[in-house]
C-alpha cells in the first residue's frame, strides 16, 4: 500500500515543483556568492599585488568557466557534506541514495558531473522526476540517488485542505476516521 | 476620743508623707543597670508563650488600621527600581533566550507553511501525471524503502 498517513509526506519522493523551485533558488543563490567571492578576490588583488582584474565582462568565457566550476563545487559540496543546497534546504528536499541511506561524495560527485546530460538532452533527462516511478531524473538514475522531502526535525506535510479532500476521496488514510471506525471483530 | 476612720487617714497621711522623703534618696542610690544586667532575659522570654499572646490579638483589626497607600506613597519607587539590575533580572528570566527561541519558531512556521503550498502543488502535479499515465497510486512506492517502510497488509 502507498497511502499517506495524516498527509504527511516526510521520506517521501519530492515532487516536479519543489526541485524546479530549489533550483531555481540554487542558482541564484550560488550567482550572488560567485559574484561577492570575485568583488573580493580582484579587490585583494588590486590592493595587494596590483594586478587588475576584468570584472565587466571582458573575458566571457572564462568568467563563464569559472562560475560553472564554481557551481559544480557549490552543489558537490553541499550535497556531500548534508545532502542538500541551501535552495533544497528552502523548499524542504534532501538527496538521498536509492534505499534512504545519507548521500556520500562519490555518489554527489557523479551526480553534480553529470547533471549537464540531463539539461543537453533538450531537457529529456528530466522527465523521470515528472513520469518516473521513484521521479529521478538522467543524473540521479546514474548516481543512484533519490530525492525525499526533508523538513529537518518537523515533519513536512501538504496543505491541510489538500489532506482532508485526499482523505475524502479515499486516496490517504484519515487515522481520526480508522479510531472512530468500529473494529471488524 | 477620735473616730477610727480620721485616725486611718492620718496613719496613711504620715506615711505617704515618710515615703515621699525617703523613696526618692533609695531610688537614686539604685543602679538600674546593674539591674537590668542581672536579670536573665532569656529565661524570662522562654516562659512567654507567643502563641497564647497571638491568639489574644486581632490581626485583621491591626491591618484594617494600616494606612496601605499611604505607607506606598512614602515609598521612593523611582530609587527602588534604580537599585533593581534589570538586566541580571533578564538574564535569570532568560528572555534573551525565549525571545530567540519564538522568533526562530515563527520564522519555521512561515517557511513551513511555503514549503507546504509547494507539496500540494506536487502532488497535485503528480496526481494529474498519473491518471494521464492511467496508474494506480497505491502500486508506487511512496519512497525509499529506509525513509518510508512498506506497510505489511492484514
Amino acid at each position: 500500500m502507498n497511502e499517506l498517513t495524516s498527509g504527511q509526506v516526510t521520506g517521501r519522493y519530492a515532487g516536479p515543483v519543489s526541485r524546479l523551485l530549489g533550483f531555481a533558488v540554487d542558482g541564484a543563490v550560488a550567482l550572488a556568492i560567485f559574484g561577492i567571492l570575485t568583488t573580493v578576490v580582484a579587490f585583494t588583488f588590486r590592493l595587494l599585488l596590483g594586478i587588475e582584474i576584468d570584472t565587466d565582462g571582458g573575458q566571457t568565457g572564462w568568467w563563464l568557466l569559472t562560475y560553472l566550476a564554481w557551481f559544480f563545487l557549490y552543489h558537490w559540496a553541499s550535497l556531500a557534506i548534508t545532502g542538500r543546497t541551501a535552495g533544497k534546504w528552502l523548499v524542504g528536499v534532501r538527496v538521498v541514495e536509492r534505499d534512504g541511506s545519507p548521500l556520500r561524495g562519490r555518489p554527489a560527485l557523479v551526480r553534480v558531473l553529470t547533471f549537464p546530460l540531463s539539461v543537453v538532452t533538450l531537457g529529456l533527462g528530466l522527465v523521470g522526476i515528472l513520469i518516473g516511478r521513484e521521479r529521478r531524473a538522467l543524473h540521479d538514475v546514474l548516481a543512484g540517488s533519490v530525492v525525499v522531502y526533508d523538513w529537518g526535525d518537523r515533519p513536512a506535510e501538504m496543505p491541510a485542505p489538500l489532506t482532508r479532500w485526499l482523505e475524502r476521496q479515499g486516496a490517504i488514510e484519515n487515522p481520526a476516521a480508522a479510531t472512530e471506525a468500529p473494529s471488524a471483530d | 476620743m477620735t473616730p477610727p476612720s480620721e485616725s486611718s487617714g492620718r496613719l496613711n497621711g504620715a506615711i505617704n508623707r515618710v515615703v515621699g522623703h525617703v523613696a526618692p534618696p533609695v531610688i537614686g542610690a539604685i543602679d538600674v543597670d546593674a539591674v537590668v544586667q542581672r536579670v536573665d532575659l532569656d529565661a524570662l522570654l522562654a516562659d512567654v508563650d507567643l502563641d497564647r499572646l497571638l491568639e489574644n490579638v486581632d490581626l485583621n483589626a491591626v491591618l484594617q488600621r494600616v494606612d496601605l497607600n499611604a505607607l506606598v506613597d512614602q515609598v521612593d519607587m523611582a530609587a527602588l527600581i534604580e537599585k533593581v539590575d534589570v538586566a541580571a533580572v533578564a538574564e535569570r528570566a532568560e528572555i534573551g533566550e525565549l525571545v530567540a527561541r519564538s522568533t526562530s519558531e515563527v520564522a519555521g512556521s512561515t517557511l513551513d507553511l511555503a514549503r507546504r503550498q509547494l507539496v500540494g502543488l506536487d502532488v497535485i502535479v503528480i496526481g494529474v501525471v498519473n491518471r494521464m499515465l492511467r496508474r494506480d497510486p497505491d502500486e508506487l512506492k511512496p519512497g525509499p524503502e529506509l525513509l518510508v517502510p512498506a506497510k505489511v497488509e492484514s
